[in-house]
């Protein structure tokens, strides 16, 4: 039974019930906990597809471990349930949404029957059936009429429109069994189905208090529904953008102040507040949203995305925290646990395993058999902090918080990440405003520029390493190692140089050498330019001593005559010197006459 | 033979009232057993008072079996959900009983485990119909057998398999079962399937109670 990831201490939870053979497929927004017969005792409600006949639904009704199935029309899409009224005894309402249509039931009788209501058709689409309609019924070109529809969002074309687009080929017995040969209200309107739905509190945040029912459209309408007379109280907008809703949760009151989140399948989650008549885009998620909830006493986002991370943002969209886990989270739930006073979420992922969060802190983890696609956390029969788990496999599994369950929570460690006091950093200087202004403006230039520099610096880099392997001004040679340094003694104008000569070749003496002195014959004279060099013997070196005379042409260095004594080691059978260097000058000193040495 | 039933439940209800009722009217209620009980001594009348401790889950029928206990006159005839606490007393036969009907969360229960100490014997009474529960039903037993004022003792525990004229009601076999009460080796046991409504199956029960508590307090007293 004892299923904890956790093996250090039992399970948190008791298997009070497992069925397999359920069979099950309640979605993410299909499922609920009531007091379906307001006696106290909780149910767990769930709607799915009939999967006996072709179409429909049926809902199921859990009364303890007895199931109890209705039949639903059409296939369900959201499913919740509220107090319509304070009458006793307190029989709440469970609403189902098929289609566009929403089916009410008290005590699981059919009590009311809502249809959310039509719009009027978009001006494109007016347009090309007005272009069709014009050389008289049904007598247009069909083909271009379907082109013309199919440039229009399939969600917001009008039932026809939608008709004829599925199928084209039928247009002429659509068009004929309506006998449509005009553009009027009653025959073109748009019928948006609803795709999902939440409550929200009227007028007391009481447990038990009066809710209205909201529900959101495919094409990205929120109507705000009457609990008693199922009339629209209040009709708004998703967002201004394209927004296709497909999962929303409210917090606050509806008569006070409210928020409503609404996930959409464009991958941004809007807010939708009181008296807006338009909600705005406050989360921008890089994937699809997985799941959705919010946390009752702080007001925090926390969302699901199918790249298996769980993100945390404050009300106003600003990100707190995100994790990445394991595994995709499949679906959220809230789990207020009322005599520890705290509100803890369930993160089911796909793998079965169920973790439980106290902020971004894991605190508990428990399994079930198969992915979880839909979590709820409630009253369930007697007992009130019961936990029911729907898989996609339709597996039902009910399980009881232990009432001795105590979660470790660390509140420090648990505070959410954002900053309350705000990070120490310095006050934005004009100048930094002024640069940033520029980088924001110029930025490619800037990159350009950058990349120029960059380029032009590796290409200088690049030359400099070929010159420095090419220009055989190497002071060793590596082929006939052999390696030559230089010392030059004496302030001037007569200056003693003295070149070493080392043979660095292990076994083979050194032989045939002569050394060239290259000077400017105008500046400089030397003791003899061309010296012979004899055999010099492995492991050892030779001095040979040179005497150049500044010939003080020009003794402030006025003309910037370069100062440089060339050397190459030849032999005699090669035209390539063996080895040359470069020997720079000491600038002589002027005022010293004495040229005697250093 | 003086019983007293101490009637404990984990109630999970919305109105819930707590502790402080209790030592009020404690006092009193104790208070005059003692004079009783004096009065007893003075007439030198052999009488002992034994208590048994009534648990179960909420809504399981406790205040009902107890009910049954009474006198035909005595009785109310309908069963409202206990709130906070209730003192029953009542003389049944040649026993008294006093049955103390009290609210008890999970956090409150520090404050009905002192009457562990004191008990005779315990009867556990369980809803036979609530399937869900059950697993719920057999951690408050374990916690109840592993408590240190129970588990060393040679204590009797009767379970009443309550509401058995339910449609859905579980068998006493089957509820033995998944209490798994064939491990319970150090106590007395027995379990009888009850309706509290009727009254059926409760005498069998109370008197098996009432025998093994003369046992124990036969052999003690030898
Ligand atoms: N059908 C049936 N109902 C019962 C039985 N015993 C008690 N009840 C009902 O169960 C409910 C709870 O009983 P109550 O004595 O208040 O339970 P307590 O919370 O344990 O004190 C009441 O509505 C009783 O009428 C029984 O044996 N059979
Ligand atoms: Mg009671």
């Amino acid at each position: 039974m004892s299923r904890s990831g956790d093996s250090t201490t039992s399970s948190r939870w008791l298997e009070a019930y497992c069925e397999r053979t359920a069979g099950l497929k309640a979605l993410r927004t299909t499922a609920a906990l009531a007091d379906v017969s307001g006696d106290g005792y909780g149910c767990f409600v769930a709607a799915d597809d009939n999967t006996e006949t072709a179409a429909g639904g049926r809902m199921r009704v859990y009364r303890g471990t007895t199931a109890n199935d209705i039949w639903l029309p059409d296939s369900p899409t959201a499913l919740i349930a509220f107090y319509t009224d304070r009458v006793e005894p307190r029989i709440p309402a469970i609403a189902v949404a098929c289609g566009s249509v929403l089916y009410i039931y008290k005590n699981n009788k059919p009590f009311f029957k809502f249809s959310v209501p039509s719009l009027p058709i978009t001006t494109k689409e007016t347009a090309s059936w007005q272009a069709f309609l014009q050389d008289g019924p049904a007598k247009g070109d069909e083909s271009t009429l379907v082109e013309a529809l199919s440039a229009v969002q399939y969600n917001l074309l009008s039932t026809i429109g939608q008709e004829v687009i599925s199928e084209p080929s039928k247009i002429d017995t659509v068009l004929k069994s309506r006998g449509i040969t005009e553009i009027t209200k009653e025959t073109f309107y748009c019928e948006s189905p609803i795709a999902c739905m939440t409550t929200l509190k009227k007028s007391t945040n009481d447990r038990y208090d009066v809710c209205c029912p909201v529900l959101a459209t495919e094409s990205g309408n929120i109507f705000i529904l009457d609990p008693v007379n199922f009339s629209v109280l209040y009709q708004a907008n998703v967002n201004r953008i394209k927004s296709t809703p497909f999962l929303i949760a409210g917090l606050g009151i509806f008569n006070v102040q409210y928020r409503m989140m609404i996930a959409c399948r464009e991958k941004h989650v809007s807010l939708l507040r009181k008296d807006w008549l338009e909600g705005k885009t406050v989360i921008q998620t890089m994937n699809a949203i997985s799941d959705l909830i919010i946390t009752p006493d702080d007001g925090l986002i926390v969302i699901g995305t199918i790249d298996k991370i769980l993100h945390c943002y404050t009300k106003k969209g600003h990100k707190l925290w995100a994790i990445k886990m394991a595994h995709l989270v499949t679906c959220l739930c809230l789990i207020p646990i009322r005599h520890l006073s705290i509100t803890l979420t369930a993160v089911g992922l796909k793998n079965g395993t169920i973790q439980i969060y106290h902020g971004r802190k894991c605190v508990d983890q428990t399994s079930v058999p198969g992915s979880p696609s839909v979590i709820r956390f409630g009253q369930l029969g007697q007992e009130e902090n019961a936990l029911i788990t729907v898989t996609t496999e339709g597996t039902v599994i009910f399980r009881i918080l232990k009432r001795t369950a105590e979660f470790q929570l660390n509140t420090t460690e648990n505070l959410p990440l954002y900053q309350s006091k705000p990070l120490p950093l310095p006050k934005r200087s004009a100048l930094f405003l002024e640069q940033s202004m520029r980088e924001q403006q110029t930025a490619l230039d800037m990159h350009q520029s950058f990349q120029q520099d960059l380029i032009k610096f590796r290409l200088d880099a690049a030359r400099e390493l070929i010159k420095t392997e090419f220009a055989g001004s190497n002071t060793a040679n590596l082929k006939e190692k052999i390696k030559i340094s230089a010392q030059v003694l004496g302030m001037g104008p007569k200056f003693e140089v003295i070149f070493n000569l080392d043979n660095m070749e292990e076994s083979k003496p050194i032989y045939g050498l002569k050394m060239v002195l290259h000077v400017n014959p105008k500046y400089y004279q030397c003791s003899s330019n061309l010296i012979s060099i004899p055999l010099i013997p492995p492991g050892s070196s030779h001095k040979v001593k040179v005497y150049v005379e500044d010939k003080m042409v020009d003794p402030e260095n006025n003309l910037n005559i370069p100062s440089v004594v060339r050397v190459f080691i030849i032999r005699e059978t090669t035209s390539e010197p063996v080895l040359a260097a470069l020997i720079n000058m000491p600038p002589m000193e002027a005022t010293l006459a004495d040229p005697g040495k250093a | 033979m003086v019983f007293v039933l101490v009637t404990i439940e984990t109630r999970l209800y919305r109105h819930e009232c707590y502790a402080c009722f209790w030592f009020t009217a404690n006092v009193p209620e104790f208070g005059t057993m003692g004079i009783f009980q004096k009065l007893v001594q003075f007439l030198g009348v052999r009488k002992r008072e034994v208590n048994v401790l009534v648990v179960g889950l909420n809504n399981s029928g406790k205040s009902t079996v107890v009910n049954r206990f009474k006198n035909q006159d005595e009785r109310v005839t309908e069963i409202v959900p206990t709130v906070g606490f209730a003192v029953e007393r009542f003389q049944n036969q040649n026993l008294a009983f006093t049955a103390f009907d009290m609210s008890g969360h999970g956090r409150y229960r520090d404050l009905w485990e002192h009457y562990y100490k004191d008990c005779n014997g315990i009867i556990f009474v369980i809803d036979s119909s609530d399937r869900l529960r059950l697993v719920v039903v057999k951690e408050e037993l374990d916690l109840l057998l592993q408590h240190p004022d129970i588990c060393n003792r040679r204590l009797p525990i009767l379970f009443f398999a309550n509401k058995m004229d339910c449609k859905e009601a579980l068998s006493s076999v089957k509820i033995a079962a998944a209490l798994g009460l064939d491990k319970i080796m150090d106590k007395p046991w027995h379990i009888s399937a009850s309706n509290a409504l009727t009254g059926e199956g409760l005498q069998e029960g109370v008197e098996w109670m009432t025998q093994q508590i003369r046992d124990i307090i036969l052999a003690k007293g030898s």
